[in-house]
C-alpha cells in the first residue's frame, strides 16, 4: 500500500484522469438538497460538504430492475437486471458513509444468499474517502465505533493545510494512485503526523455518548411505556431510512401481468405501516412506537448480535432531516439511562466481510427456466 | 413573545394539574436552535419547557386525529384552521381534545434563512430579536430582517381566526413582507410541467410530506401504496413521484390551510407550498371557500350545492 502527497492543486487533474477511465460520482451542490452525483471532467466536486442525502443509492439503487419475464411455448424467458457491472469511483466520501457499506456488506454479502446485484454494484466500485477535518452538532461516529479519521475504502485522503495526504487501502485503491503517480509526491513523517493530529483534535471535539450493550437494549423490547414516550412525536414518515447510509431493507415488486413483466426491488422501510403488514391484514407493529422500537433495536441490538458491529455510522443525517427533529440521541442516552447497561464502547476495529465472499463470483441467471405448466 | 411563553406553560400547567387532559402537545427545543421540536407535556412540572417562537414551525392538528387521550394542543392559526377543518370531517374526538389558541408572528422558512446565513446545522443559538432574526454560528451573530426569511403564506396569512377553547389573546407583531416567487407572471403549464419534473427528479418518496400534513390522515391507508389497487409504479422517477403528489394535491384540496408542514417536512427541499398555493387559489376562486372558517362545513370537494349543478359547474 502506498502512501502519497497530492498538492491541492493537482486534485482537478487526478478527477479528470479518474473521469476519463471510470463514472465519478462525488457531493455536489444541488436545489434543495445536496447528494453524490456523476461528475464531468473539469468539475470541482463540492469538496467540504456533507450530502444531505447518503451515497447509499449508488451501490443499492433506491429501484432496481432485477429481472424481466415473458411466457413463452417453451416456458418462461427470464432476463437478468440492469447491467451492473460498470466500474465506478464514488469520491469524497466520508468516513461513516464509507463505513456504511461495510455493514451493508455483511447482511448482502450472504455467502448462502448473496445479493447479487449490490454485490455487482460494490465490486465494480472503488471508494475514495476524504476524512473530515471538522465535525457537525449531529455528527457522533465517534461514538459508534468509528472516527472522523477512519481508513475505511479503497482510498484515504486527508486535507491537511493545502495538500491532501493520500493512502491506498487495497489494491484496487493503489490502481487509482499509481496509473497517476506524476501528480503525487512522496508523503513525510510530517504529514503523517499532521494527519493524526487533525483527527485527533476533530474527533476529541465532538461529545462522545455510551452506548448500552445489544442485549440489554433487547431487554428493553417489553418497556412499552420507554418507546410510546420516546416517539411519542415521530410521525412514522420514511425520511429518516431513506437518508440513512445503512437501512437496507428493501421490498419486491412485479409490475406487468402474468404473461410479461419486469420484477424490481426498491428501498422500503420499516417506519411505513404497510412494510409490517402481514398476509391476512395482521399487522405485529400497528403503531408508530412498535415501528421506531423496530428501527432502533434493529441497529443497535439485532444487528450487532448478528454481525457483531452496531448498523449505524453516526452521520447525523436521521436527526438532520427529522420533520420533528428526532434525536436518535435521545434513544441512546434514554436507553442507558433505563438499562444501567455497562456500555460497550465498540472500540474495537470493524470486522470485515470474509475476502472469500466478497470476491464470489456472480451467477448467472439461467436464461430459460422450464416451468412445464403455463 | 416572552409573555406569551409564560402564559402558555401557565395554562398547560393548570390543565395537568386539574387533570383535564393527560397531554400538552405544543412545542420545546429541538437539538437546533433553529428548529423547535414536538414536545408532549405530560407533567405538569414539565410545562417549562414549552417554547414559543417563529421557529415552531410544526402544525401539530397532525396528531389529533391519531390520539387516544384526552389531550390539549397548542395552534398557531393556520394550525387552528386545520383543527377546525378535522372537526368538519368528524376526524376528531371533540370531546377528548381542547384547543389552546395563540397569536402567531409568523413561522421561519428555514430554506430562505439557509440562503441568508449558510446552513443552519451548527447554529449555536436563534432567536427574534425585535424584527431581526438572529442565528448564531461558531460565536458568530449572523442578522436578517424577518420579513426576509418568512414563510411565503404567512405574508399572505388568510387564517386569522381565533378557533379555540383556550384562547391566549396576547398580542404579537405580525411579519409583513412580500413572497419573492420564483414563478414567472407568463408560466404556462409548459413551464409548470418542466418546473415539477425537475423538482420531483428529486423526490425519494419517503413521504414525509404526507405524514407532516394534518390533512393526510389517512396515513396507513394511503392510496399510493395500498397493496392491491397500484396508484404508482415501482419505478423511481419524475413522474411517478409528480402521480404521488398530485394525486395528494387534489385529495387536500380545498382542505389543505398552506400552513407550509409539507414543504418544511422535504428532507430534499422539494417547494410543495406552490403546488398547494396554486390548488388552494383555484378552490377559493372556483367555491368561495376558506379552509378552516366554519366547522360546520364540508370542504367544497367532498360535496355539492344544488346552485352548482342548476349553473352547470
Amino acid at each position: 500500500m502506498v502512501t502519497k502527497i497530492l498538492p491541492a492543486g493537482n486534485l482537478q487533474a487526478w478527477l479528470d484522469s479518474l473521469v476519463a477511465a471510470y463514472e465519478v460520482y462525488a457531493p455536489v451542490e444541488g436545489d434543495g438538497a445536496s447528494t453524490f452525483k456523476k461528475i464531468n471532467k473539469g468539475q470541482m466536486p463540492a469538496m467540504d460538504i456533507r450530502t444531505d442525502t447518503p451515497p447509499k443509492g449508488l451501490i443499492f439503487k433506491q429501484v432496481e430492475k432485477i429481472l424481466s419475464f415473458e411466457v413463452n411455448p417453451d416456458g418462461i424467458t427470464v432476463i437478468p437486471g440492469d447491467e451492473n457491472g460498470t466500474k465506478k469511483i464514488v469520491f469524497g466520501i466520508r468516513p461513516c458513509d464509507s463505513r456504511s457499506f461495510t455493514l451493508t456488506d455483511k447482511p448482502f454479502f450472504d455467502p448462502e444468499l448473496p445479493e447479487n446485484q449490490y454485490m455487482g454494484h460494490r465490486n465494480a466500485s472503488a471508494l475514495v474517502t476524504t476524512a473530515c477535518t471538522s465535525a457537525c452538532r449531529t455528527c457522533f461516529c465517534t461514538s459508534i465505533g468509528g472516527a472522523p479519521d477512519e481508513k475505511t475504502g479503497d482510498v484515504w485522503m486527508m486535507d491537511i493545510d493545502g495538500k491532501y495526504l493520500v493512502e491506498s487501502l487495497t489494491g484496487k485503491g493503489e490502481e487509482l494512485i499509481k496509473a497517476n503517480e506524476a501528480l503525487f509526491s512522496d508523503a513525510s513523517a510530517d504529514d503523517e503526523a499532521a494527519a493524526k493530529r487533525i483527527g485527533e483534535e476533530v474527533a476529541s471535539s465532538m461529545p462522545k455518548l455510551n452506548i448500552a450493550d445489544a442485549k440489554a437494549l433487547d431487554g428493553l423490547f417489553n418497556d412499552d411505556a420507554f418507546w410510546q414516550k420516546l416517539t411519542d412525536k415521530c410521525l412514522s414518515c420514511g425520511a429518516c431510512t431513506f437518508v440513512c447510509p445503512t437501512c437496507y431493507c428493501f421490498d419486491v415488486r412485479d409490475e406487468g401481468n402474468t404473461r410479461k413483466g419486469e420484477r424490481y426491488r426498491g428501498w422500503d422501510s420499516c417506519m411505513f405501516y404497510q412494510y409490517n403488514r402481514a398476509a391476512g391484514g395482521h399487522n405485529p407493529r400497528e403503531f408508530h412506537w412498535k415501528r421506531m422500537r423496530q428501527r432502533m433495536l434493529h441497529k443497535f441490538s439485532y444487528f450487532p448480535e448478528k454481525y457483531g458491529d452496531i448498523d449505524c455510522v453516526g452521520c447525523g443525517r436521521c436527526i438532520r432531516s427529522c420533520p420533528v427533529s428526532y434525536d436518535l440521541r435521545d434513544f441512546l442516552e434514554g436507553s442507558l439511562a433505563v438499562t444501567g447497561a455497562a456500555p460497550v464502547g465498540f472500540e474495537k476495529e470493524l470486522s470485515d466481510v470474509d475476502e472469500k465472499v466478497r470476491t464470489c463470483e456472480i451467477k448467472p441467471a439461467d436464461e430459460t427456466v422450464k416451468t412445464g405448466g403455463l | 413573545m416572552e409573555k406569551l411563553e409564560a402564559e402558555l406553560r401557565e395554562k398547560a400547567k393548570e390543565l395537568l394539574e386539574k387533570e383535564e387532559v393527560t397531554t400538552v402537545i405544543g412545542w420545546g427545543a429541538g437539538w437546533n436552535p433553529a428548529k423547535a421540536s414536538p414536545l408532549f407535556v405530560r407533567d405538569a412540572q414539565d410545562a417549562d419547557k414549552l417554547v414559543f417562537n417563529p421557529f415552531c414551525q410544526n402544525n401539530l392538528a397532525v396528531y389529533l386525529p391519531r390520539l387516544n387521550e384526552k389531550a390539549a394542543v397548542i395552534t398557531k392559526p393556520c394550525d387552528a384552521g386545520s383543527v377546525v377543518a378535522l372537526i368538519a370531517e368528524g376526524k376528531i374526538d371533540r370531546e377528548n381534545v381542547k384547543v389552546i389558541s395563540i397569536k402567531c408572528p409568523g413561522t421561519v422558512n428555514p430554506a430562505k434563512l439557509e440562503a441568508a446565513v449558510g446552513s443552519l446545522d451548527d447554529a449555536t443559538a436563534a432567536y427574534l430579536d425585535g424584527d431581526t432574526i438572529v442565528v448564531e454560528v461558531g460565536g458568530k451573530a449572523k442578522r436578517v430582517p424577518f420579513a426576509q426569511v418568512a414563510l411565503d403564506s404567512c405574508y399572505l396569512c388568510n387564517q386569522e381566526n381565533a378557533f379555540g377553547d383556550i384562547v391566549i389573546d396576547e398580542g404579537v407583531t405580525k411579519v409583513s413582507g412580500e413572497a419573492i416567487s420564483i414563478v414567472p407572471e407568463d408560466a404556462d403549464s409548459v413551464w409548470w410541467r418542466d418546473f415539477w419534473a425537475k423538482e420531483f427528479d428529486r423526490c425519494i418518496r419517503c413521504y414525509a410530506c404526507r405524514e407532516a400534513c394534518p390533512a393526510c390522515y389517512c396515513r396507513d391507508n394511503c392510496a399510493v401504496q395500498a397493496l392491491r389497487e397500484r396508484w404508482t409504479g415501482a419505478k423511481l422517477d419524475a413522474k411517478e413521484a409528480l402521480m404521488f403528489h398530485a394525486q395528494r394535491a387534489m385529495h387536500v384540496a380545498g382542505r389543505c390551510t398552506e400552513c407550509g408542514s409539507c414543504e418544511r417536512a422535504c428532507p430534499v427541499g422539494i417547494p410543495l407550498g406552490l403546488l398547494h398555493k396554486q390548488v388552494g387559489d383555484a378552490v377559493r376562486k372556483l367555491f368561495d371557500f376558506n379552509v378552516g372558517e366554519k366547522a360546520d362545513m364540508r370542504p367544497p370537494l367532498e360535496t355539492f350545492r344544488k346552485e352548482e349543478l342548476e349553473s352547470g359547474h
